[in-house]
């Protein structure tokens, strides 16, 4: 093979670039500590990388938002429990001045004043705070749920946030479920229904049932009024919900309460007025219907509960595959600093002999041994 | 039948011969580094012996030609492989351009601030009543929407410096073709008047021709007066001794973003109206870059467009069944021009801009903790509205992302194993036509030997006459 200068210098440079660039690629992964520097690198790797991201990202937001979902739970959780206090010393009172041995007028008159301010206390309880947030008053969370005489003026919107990838939880339970038992006991078929709408046409439907469902609640309210101080027995309640039963089956096809619950404060109202006539009858009566209130209060709090359970291996999983995407995606574009070290040894190798056999190869001519 | 005067005939003949070998040698080796020569040899030639008889004595060497070691195939070749070389390489320079405006390895781009808009909406709907979370949502709007026009920006920036580089191949591609035809002139003049060959010409000239075709896709062919005919793209550019020309200018276009396009015009004399040629040019360097730029980055802005546009409609459309904390119903919330170019002019609605109220979250009036809204909102980030309905804002941009990966990586991966074959074929024409230092020195020492000699041979036929002449004394 004839080898012209041109020829050997073209060689020359061109594996004198080659190597270079090698070098310089490999000290680029050093320095960014990542093999994948650009999409060209690896298509595959940098768009699924891409979609790590951004699931990180979202999980990272889930966990967030969990941490506050639970927070919310925790509170009302707690809230609850001192409601249920309150029930049970309520439930200690009246069974103390249920009977004549233990108790008379006066004791009664006096009583009836703790019970007032436990009524207060419940009312209180109704109304907590987290930050600026009302936790019992549905979607209207900057106005007090209950006013002075107990009457509830949130709504019976349930709050759900986006604790996973297409799951949700509502982190309130409205506080006429709790409180005054309107909005159909927590658990119930009624307070179930609500889902989250996902798309437009989602949320026409829910407003369709809502409107529907006003109408409806505006013909339970021309019913004759069971609110007030009016003491009602299983038996009125019973009458009342078959009674909402009959008048909303024709005219709405969504789910009704099957069953009213118990409203706390007019419980706690008619027993203080009870108390205050010395009414020992009605003080009897009432015994069930604070069993009723406190399971009523268990009830809800049962729920946040399993909602909290189901929060916390919620919370683990997120945890779990926050890793597995972290390492997928590392997996995927981190260089190995090793193999990435020893590439660059082996590189400079190369550019040192390259090198070499180039100041072997340039330097003799012909011309060198004519002196 | 010899005679001293043909001896020292045969000897000032043969300094010549070596005088002009030499010249050669030092024409090769001044040129040993000039891109596209092609060594030189002279022919040596014997010279027709004297003498009828039986003794035939020859007469010395004479010099018939000077010609180039060169193999016209192998030229050919590289014209070809430079052809396609020079298509490779300007489309895979541009793309590895247009790769950098969608590169998340190492910057924040669009699927970050994607994620960030959607999970800025998770955030709001943890705490609708919060200033600082609707705050927060506006922000990571803004930078969504700077980022979409970022994107369309570098994309067009990246059109505009192709069509600056255009500009500068077309003007190129001018110089060569007059040169070309001035040489086509020289050569004709050089070989009509003999037989010698213009090899210096002639090496330019093939050297010009490889030039262009990495420009631009060309036809070549040689006629017997030794000129060549050029056609570029579909135009004839050069026909023996006259040069035609190309030009690139700005036209006003409806098909193209920005309204104004480069495009290539033909040119034949200057009093007739240019012939637009841009789509029958395929090949060379501005082949490659009209590729990219009216095919690659074309299609790129409609994607971007089609997903800034169908985005913003889309959280505009679910925004507006909503209710802010004014208990007003939703106000559009990006301000979104036609789908052409829909992410440059993409911006915030003035009212979000200026009161993060106006961010609606509620289903209904009078709940200012109802996040239904802003819900529906975080999961338009799961719906498929791209794509014809296929992908979802994050597979469509991710796919855009592959899509420009696996063309770039295939774009620079074909120009390496093209410059590969190039090179390969560049090695082979040095091997046939490339100086070699060793050679010339060798041919040097002989010819100054044969030089030496000569002169010798000269002063022996003078000592011959000198001899002859005294004889008489």
């Amino acid at each position: 093979m004839r080898v012209s200068d041109r020829f050997a210098h073209d060689q020359i440079q061109t594996a004198l670039s080659k190597n270079r660039g090698s070098l310089a690629d490999l000290q680029n992964k050093l320095a960014t500590q990542k093999q994948v520097t650009k999409p060209s690198d690896d298509p595959l790797a940098a768009t699924r990388v891409l979609g790590f991201k951004t699931e990180n990202k979202a999980i990272q937001q889930f966990i967030k938002t969990s941490n506050m979902a639970r927070s919310y739970l925790e509170y009302a959780d707690q809230s609850l429990n001192e409601l249920t206090d309150v029930l049970v010393r309520v439930k200690e009172l009246v069974l103390n001045q249920s009977n004549d041995a233990s108790a008379g007028s006066d004791s009664r008159r006096l009583v009836a004043q703790e019970i007032a301010q436990l009524q207060q206390q419940a009312i209180q309880i109704g109304n907590r705070k987290l930050g600026e947030r009302y936790i019992f008053g549905g979607y209207n969370i900057t106005k007090a749920p209950f006013a002075q005489n107990g009457g509830y003026q949130g709504d019976t919107g349930e709050v759900h946030l986006e604790i996973n990838k297409d799951a949700t939880l509502a982190v309130n339970i409205p506080g006429n479920q709790i409180f005054t038992g309107e909005g159909g006991r927590p658990g119930s078929p009624r307070a179930l229904k609500e889902v989250t709408p996902k798309t437009i046409e989602d949320l026409a439907v829910t407003r369709q049932q809502a409107q529907q469902l006003q109408a409806g609640q505006e013909v339970d309210s021309a019913q004759p009024s069971q609110g007030g101080q009016e003491v009602r027995g299983p038996a009125s309640i019973q009458s009342a919900a078959t009674s909402t039963q009959q008048t909303t089956q024709e005219t709405v096809p969504v789910k009704k309460p099957q069953e009213e619950g118990v409203n706390i404060f007019n419980t706690l109202k008619s027993i203080e007025i009870a108390m205050r006539t010395n009414n020992k009858y009605g003080l009897q009566d009432a015994i069930n219907e604070v069993d009723e209130a406190v399971s009523q209060v268990i009830l809800a709090r049962s729920t946040l509960g399993s909602r909290l359970t189901s929060l916390q291996s919620n919370l683990d999983s997120l945890r779990k595959s926050s890793v597995d995407t972290q390492g997928a995606a590392s997996e995927l574009e981190d260089a190995d600093t090793f193999e990435v070290v020893s590439g660059i040894n082996q590189a400079e190798t190369t550019l040192k002999a390259t090198m070499a056999s180039a100041s072997k190869l340039i330097q003799p001519s012909l011309l060198d041994f004519l002196r | 039948m010899s005679k001293i005067s043909a001896m020292i005939d045969v000897g000032r003949r043969s300094l010549m011969n070596s005088q002009t070998a030499l010249q050669t040698v030092s024409h090769n080796i001044a040129n040993k580094s000039t891109e596209g020569y092609s060594r030189q040899r002279v022919d040596l030639q014997a010279n027709v012996p004297i003498g009828s008889s039986r003794v035939r004595v020859g007469m010395g060497a004479r010099a018939s030609s000077v010609t180039r070691i060169n193999n016209p195939f192998i030229e050919k070749q590289i014209l070809n492989e430079g052809a396609e070389l020079g298509f490779m390489n300007a489309r895979s320079e541009s793309l590895g351009r247009v790769e950098q405006v969608y590169n998340e390895q190492l910057n924040p781009g669009l699927n970050k601030y994607i994620s960030d808009f959607f999970n800025a909406f998770r955030e709001l709907s943890t705490s609708p009543e919060n200033l600082a979370s609707r705050t927060l949502v506006r922000e990571t709007a803004q930078n969504l929407v700077t980022d979409f026009s970022r994107v369309s920006g570098q994309l067009k920036g990246i059109q505009n410096e192709i069509n600056a580089q255009l500009k500068n191949n077309v003007e190129q591609i001018n110089q060569y073709a007059t040169e070309v035809a001035d040489l086509n002139h020289k050569i004709q003049v050089v070989e009509l008047a003999g037989n010698a060959v213009a090899n210096d010409e002639r090496d330019r000239r093939d050297l010009i021709l490889k030039k262009m075709s990495e420009l631009i896709n060309i036809k070549w062919a040689e006629g017997d007066d030794g000129m060549v005919a050029i056609s570029a793209g579909p135009s004839p550019i050069v026909s023996g001794h006259f040069a035609m020309k190309l030009d690139a200018r700005e036209v006003p276009s409806e098909r193209h973003r920005g309204g104004v396009h480069m495009e290539i015009f033909y040119q034949q004399k200057d009093d007739l109206t240019p012939m637009k040629i841009t789509d029958q040019v395929k090949g060379g360097s501005i082949g490659g870059l009209l590729d990219v730029r009216d095919g690659v980055i074309e299609d790129l802005l409609a994607d971007v467009d089609e997903m800034a546009f169908r985005f913003a409609s889309a959280v505009n459309t679910v925004h507006a069944q909503g209710f802010d904390r004014y208990d007003q119903p939703g106000v559009g919330f990006f301000e979104v021009g036609p789908e052409l170019d829909a992410a440059e002019t993409l911006s915030l609605s003035e009212d979000i801009r200026t009161d993060v109220a106006k961010i609606a979250t509620a289903a209904q009036v009078g709940s200012p903790g109802d996040n239904r809204v802003s819900n529906m909102i975080v999961n338009l980030q799961n719906q498929k509205f791209l794509g014809g309905g296929q992908s979802t804002m994050d597979e469509f941009y991710n796919g855009i992302v592959g899509k420009v990966g696996v063309t770039a990586n295939r774009a620079l991966s074909g120009a390496e194993s093209q410059q590969n074959v190039v090179t390969q074929l560049k090695n082979i024409r040095e091997s046939i036509s490339g100086v070699s230092l060793d050679e010339e020195t060798t041919k040097m020492i002989d010819f100054q030997k044969t030089f030496d000699a000569s002169a010798r041979l000269i002063r022996t036929a003078d000592e011959m006459l000198d001899t002859v002449l005294s004889l008489k004394r």
